[in-house]
């Protein structure tokens, strides 16, 4: 191991930019916000007479292990700012404006007209069918304050220029996709915690089964076959449980996002959300 | 309950595969619950192994030619400076491939049983051979020249058919491919080609002094999938589970090339015998 970190932490800067820049994509951080981040993840790794670098025992590439702690140390931040709200995959890749319209809705419980005005204000390059085609992508999860009544408010809230029949549609998309997700969650929650990463994986981080099958050392055609296996259960478990067939599709072609499936460990009740 | 999150580097072999099974199980434990371990984890496997999901873009096809033109300029040029490049190029167009350990830099082949037989109706074995007689006949001591040499006399032992000859070129291969890791100990495929001529010896102590050889190319880079091989292959005989346990570690590596379909069939038959 280097007895000299100070070089060691100069000799592999590029990386660790690339890395910080890595991470800032994912999280749609740009501009300023990403210098101030990739200055900080250096600071980070410094401090402490370079601590963190003076934990690497070369087990892994040093490339896997910095994604990994500089990742963690913009989730730690996160947490100091959001609270333990994250943004779902889709909203990163979708970039800030994804973010903070899911932050807003998910986290801070608006509905989607009005935390769309506010992104609206902030996004000024956005024109109004971007901002309905990024509300349309991102997850729109529960958020973790809410009560029952105002979930309901929120689903009861006309979509910008939409008519009566479509609302009524959406409503009840909206109705179906819960209870989906519901039997979902609870069948998930029954399977053994490998299965439910494979599932996880798969569908909601969208991960290539190659990489599955690297990551679990397992067999990629055998990887594939459990897979089928395991989406065949939750098919009837679905079916079993009255879900519509089209429904289903869409939720296991499309992954889980498709339908506003909450794969989390179920939310504590109002009044006990950790800090 | 979750527990405390995992050791970032922890994380990152998981990543790459190289946990143990019983560290590899907890954090598969965790993560299933966790989502920012998940996260983590997610985005880690993305950084070493970008997502080919943007295909069809313009400059790919630009690209794609580059990468061609380079690999083409590169084979032409080690074919100048590096002799044993003849003897791989010839090697690819056999019906079956010599050796059952992984020679690197080797593409995949068959695997003949009949050890030693030469397939006289093999147009490329004629080829062969007058590749394999040219770098015989090569002079100098460096590193790439030993190895090319050691190489192949390897080859000339599995193409031999008298006994004599057979061993003759073997322990020829062992002295030259041991030569050239003297010189370059730092060569990962030196050390695993070594590895290899150790083993078609079929010698006790050759396999164990192979084995050595292949955990030096496996410090060079954890990753060598002939060193990987090479290693399940030593451990078959006289220690089955650590075989087992050694094919894992390569089909982590590979686990789609016709190399992991042969290591697959090992790992089959190793497990029934058990």
């Amino acid at each position: 191991m280097p007895m000299n970190w100070e070089t060691f932490f100069l000799d592999n800067l590029s990386l660790i930019e690339r890395v910080a820049a890595f991470v800032c994509r994912k999280y749609g951080l740009s501009g300023a916000d990403a210098e101030d981040f990739a200055s900080a993840s250096k600071l980070k790794l410094i401090e402490d007479d370079y601590a963190v670098m003076r934990k690497f025992e070369q087990k892994c590439s040093l490339a896997t292990y910095l994604t990994v702690v500089i990742q963690r140390h913009y989730l730690d931040q996160k947490i100091h700012e959001w609270g333990k709200w994250r943004p779902s995959m889709r909203a990163r890749q979708g970039g800030d404006a994804a973010i903070f319209l899911e932050r807003l809705i998910s986290r801070d419980g608006l509905g989607i007209a009005e935390a769309s005005t506010i992104v609206r204000q902030k996004f000024t390059e956005l024109d109004a069918r971007a901002l309905e085609r990024l509300a349309a992508s991102i997850v729109v999860r529960q958020p973790r304050r809410q009560s029952s009544v105002e979930r309901t408010e929120e689903m009861r809230e006309p979509a910008s220029e939409a008519s009566a029949e479509e609302e009524l549609l959406s409503g009840e998309r909206e109705v179906a996709a819960r209870r989906a997700g519901a039997v979902l969650s609870r069948e998930l929650d029954r399977l053994p915690p490998e299965d439910r990463l494979i599932m996880k994986l798969r569908f909601i981080d969208a991960m290539k089964v190659s990489t599955m099958a690297r990551m679990l050392q397992a067999d990629q055609k055998q990887l594939y076959r459990r897979i089928d296996r395991l989406v065949a259960t939750l098919r009837e478990a679905l079916l079993a449980a009255g879900v519509a067939m089209s429904d289903i599709g869409d939720m296991l072609t499309h992954g889980a996002d498709a339908l506003h499936i909450n794969f989390t460990v179920p939310d504590p009740a109002p009044g006990k959300v950790p800090s | 309950m979750l527990l405390a999150h995992p050791e970032a580097e922890n994380l990152g072999r998981f990543v790459e595969g190289t946990l143990d099974e019983p560290e590899r199980a907890a954090i598969v434990q965790h993560i299933a619950d966790c989502d920012d371990c998940r996260m983590l984890v997610v985005d880690a496997a993305e950084f070493i192994e970008p997502a080919k999901t943007e295909s069809h873009k313009w400059w790919m096809g630009i690209a794609a030619a580059a990468v061609l033109v380079a690999v083409i300029g590169t084979l032409t040029y080690h074919q100048r400076r590096d002799p044993e490049v003849p003897l791989i190029e010839t090697s690819s167009h056999l019906r079956a491939r010599l050796t059952e350990e992984r020679l690197a830099g080797f593409s995949y082949g068959a695997l003949n049983r009949m050890r030693g037989s030469r397939e006289n109706d093999d147009p490329a074995g004629w080829r062969l051979d007058e590749e394999i007689g040219k770098v015989l006949e090569r002079r100098g001591d460096n590193a790439k020249t030993l190895h090319a040499r050691g190489i192949a006399h390897l080859l000339a032992a599995s193409r031999a058919t008298e006994t004599d000859e057979i061993k003759a070129e073997r322990t020829d291969s062992v002295a030259a491919l041991k030569a050239a890791v003297d010189r370059a100990p730092d060569n990962a495929a030196y050390q695993t080609d070594l590895a290899a001529a150790l083993l078609v010896t079929g010698n006790q102590t050759n396999r164990d002094l192979a084995l050595s050889h292949l955990k030096k190319a496996l410090a060079i880079d954890r990753r060598n999938p002939e060193a990987l091989f090479n290693q399940a292959i030593a451990l078959r005989d006289s220690d089955p589970k650590a075989a087992i346990a050694a094919f894992k570690s390569y089909l982590a590596v590979d686990s789609s090339s016709q190399w992991a379909k042969e290591a697959r069939q090992n790992l089959e038959n190793l497990q029934d015998g058990l």
